[in-house]
């Protein structure tokens, strides 16, 4: 019997515009006194008149663009009818025949997963579920009702959880690379729903399980665990009772993070029952050919582009350039570190301390880096005291992470350490001459297995405070003791 | 008379997505009488339309859109004013958890 996983991600993004999609009320909702950034439009009340943000739509735009969509000539809102306390007017404004923009597509690695749209629509009220009195209640908040969200529809290319979540990762890059949202998974900026079923073939059959659309996946590990989760359930359901998808049996199933298992939420209403309509208060929306090209020479390098260049540009190699552009920060200084027109051997030393010494340390003190504090000029220097053998690499790794702090040259701080490199061989024989002296087991040791003098480097090194170029330690001693 | 245009399966479906209940008696009212709101709206299926681009509004306004602005919103109390329960600034609603 063999299974292939199929499946397909709705993402759903937050805006960070100034005001909501269809009013004009603060689309802060984090932390602020619930609903305090309402009025008559997103708390539905009779006779309010919906306008949608100029931003918002560009910005959904932007980010089919920036995934290869292809822009619709022509968009409009419709209503999506369901009848829910978290939106008041029962219904959500949505696009559904005329999204701004479909077909584009996300590679990931050597595998290419389908966009099916992109499309505007409003978030909706948050809700606070508590027992009052033995009698369950839900409270609502209407600050996040309106906020401006896009869905990004997958087509059901995906064909493991780890694919998933690649897909979500190169999403997210993408989404933060343009600057049209945090997309963050954590703080519900960025949402994911997957629809997962199996393609079973066995002998000369081939079987599809029923489709289940998994709902409250709140992290990253938490998509991948259920899709896994997913899979194995709908293996063994399979096999106890061979039920196969129809038209009918979608279901939605919710996660649940404690217990690690779907559960069966709720019969998910057809999109016939949502009875979807033109939104009759919102004229269409059209964006000239110029529009669209002016949006599409806003979008910046994008991290698959950036990616290239690093290789072609840097020699760098796929490891290290995968983690330079990861995040749009961490290239951002990179670039600033390297400065302009930066030689392959500038930018790949530049991407060691990166790899090495700054991001080790921002994982230890989980600060960010602040792009202000990055001086060019001094990465400059300590790149060519490094090729004077001035420095040595481990010194440069030490005091790049001062320098940052206290903005001062590396190679200064280096020099006022003690910390510059010897490689005068006239003061590292004279350490090398007492280093001799004061060990003879050592130097015994050493004649008698030359593969032990390392030890004898490590007392000259320790001698001169690290400062001696431990190559020449190594070729001085080597002549003294031959 | 010609074919039913409602039958009592959809009716109670439709309750079911307004999330309404409605009692047996209410069921026998309402079956006749959406019946005959069906009935008055099906001339429109006697047009003909074919060829015909969908008319979405009768003006040809487009791009009514609005720039990214805040303007002040309600205040908490006047938002939950005409809210039937409330609590620490919340509407309060039947619980809607459903597992």
């Amino acid at each position: 019997m063999k299974i292939t996983p199929i499946i397909g991600l709705e993402v759903h993004v937050e805006l960070n515009t100034k005001s909501k999609m269809f009013c004009s009320c603060s689309a802060e909702h984090f932390h602020v006194d619930p609903n305090t950034h309402t009025c008559p439009t997103c708390l539905g009340l009779p006779g309010a008149l919906p306008v949608p943000n100029k931003t918002a739509c560009e910005w959904c735009i932007k980010l089919g663009l920036a995934l290869g969509c292809t822009p619709n000539e022509s968009s409009f809102f419709e209503r999506k009818n369901y009848f829910y306390p978290d939106l008041a007017k029962g219904y959500q404004l949505t696009q559904y025949e005329k999204p701004f923009v479909i077909n584009g597509k996300i590679k990931i690695g050597d595998q290419e997963v389908r966009i099916n749209r992109a499309h505007m629509e409003e978030d909706t009220g948050k809700s606070v579920h508590i027992k009052d009195n033995g009698q369950e209640l839900t409270l609502i908040d209407y600050n996040r009702c309106g906020v401006p969200l896009v869905e990004i529809v997958s087509e059901p290319d995906i064909t493991s959880a780890q694919m998933a979540k690649d897909y979500l990762l190169k999403m997210q890059q993408i989404i933060r690379y343009i600057g049209i949202s945090d997309a963050d998974i954590e703080k519900g900026s960025m949402r994911c729903e997957p629809t997962v079923n199996l393609k079973i073939e066995d002998n000369d059959q081939v079987f599809y399980t029923p489709l289940v659309e998994i709902k409250n996946v709140a992290s990253l590990t938490g998509v991948q665990t259920a899709i896994d989760f997913e899979i194995k359930r709908q293996t063994e359901a399979f096999k106890q009772t061979g039920e196969v998808k129809s038209k009918n049996n979608k279901n939605t199933f919710g996660w649940d993070a404690d217990k690690n298992q779907t559960f069966l939420q709720r019969e998910k209403e057809g999109s016939s029952d949502y009875r979807y309509f033109p939104e009759p208060d919102i004229p269409h929306i059209e964006f000239t050919k110029a529009e669209i090209e002016a949006i599409r020479k806003s979008i910046p390098e994008l991290p698959d582009q950036k990616f290239s260049r690093y290789q072609k540009d840097f020699g760098l190699n796929d490891y290290d350039a995968n983690l330079l552009v990861s995040d749009i920060n961490f290239s951002q200084i990179f670039e600033k570190a390297i400065g302009q027109n930066p030689t392959p051997e500038m930018a790949k030393f530049t991407a060691n301390l990166f790899l090495g010494a700054i991001k080790t340390y921002l994982n230890e003190s989980q600060e960010s880096l602040d792009i202000n504090k990055i001086n060019p000029e001094y990465f400059k220097n300590l790149f060519d005291s490094v090729t004077k053998s001035e420095i040595s690499a481990t010194v440069a790794k030490q005091v790049i992470i001062e320098s940052y702090h206290i903005g001062q040259d590396p190679v200064v701080i280096a020099k006022n350490s003690g910390l510059i490199q010897v490689s005068d061989s006239g003061e590292i024989e004279k350490l090398a001459k007492e280093v001799i002296a004061a060990n003879s087991k050592a130097v015994s040791d050493y004649l008698k297995n030359p593969a032990s003098i390392g030890f004898l480097i490590g007392k000259l090194m320790q001698a001169s405070k690290g400062s001696a170029n431990p190559k020449l330690a190594k070729e001085i001693l080597e002549k003294l003791l031959n | 008379m010609s074919e039913p245009k409602i039958s009592m399966a959809d009716l109670e479906h439709i309750a079911k997505l307004a999330r309404i209940n409605l009692s047996e008696s209410e069921k026998t009212t309402f079956l006749p009488q959406l019946e005959s709101v069906l009935e008055y709206l099906d001339v429109l299926n006697q047009a003909n339309v074919d060829n015909i681009e969908p008319t979405y509004r009768v003006n040809d306004q487009k791009n009514v859109l609005r720039n990214d602005e805040v303007v002040e919103s309600f205040d908490q109390k006047t938002a939950l004013s005409t809210a039937p329960k409330t609590q620490d600034g919340y509407f309060v609603v039947p619980g809607t958890i459903r597992k």
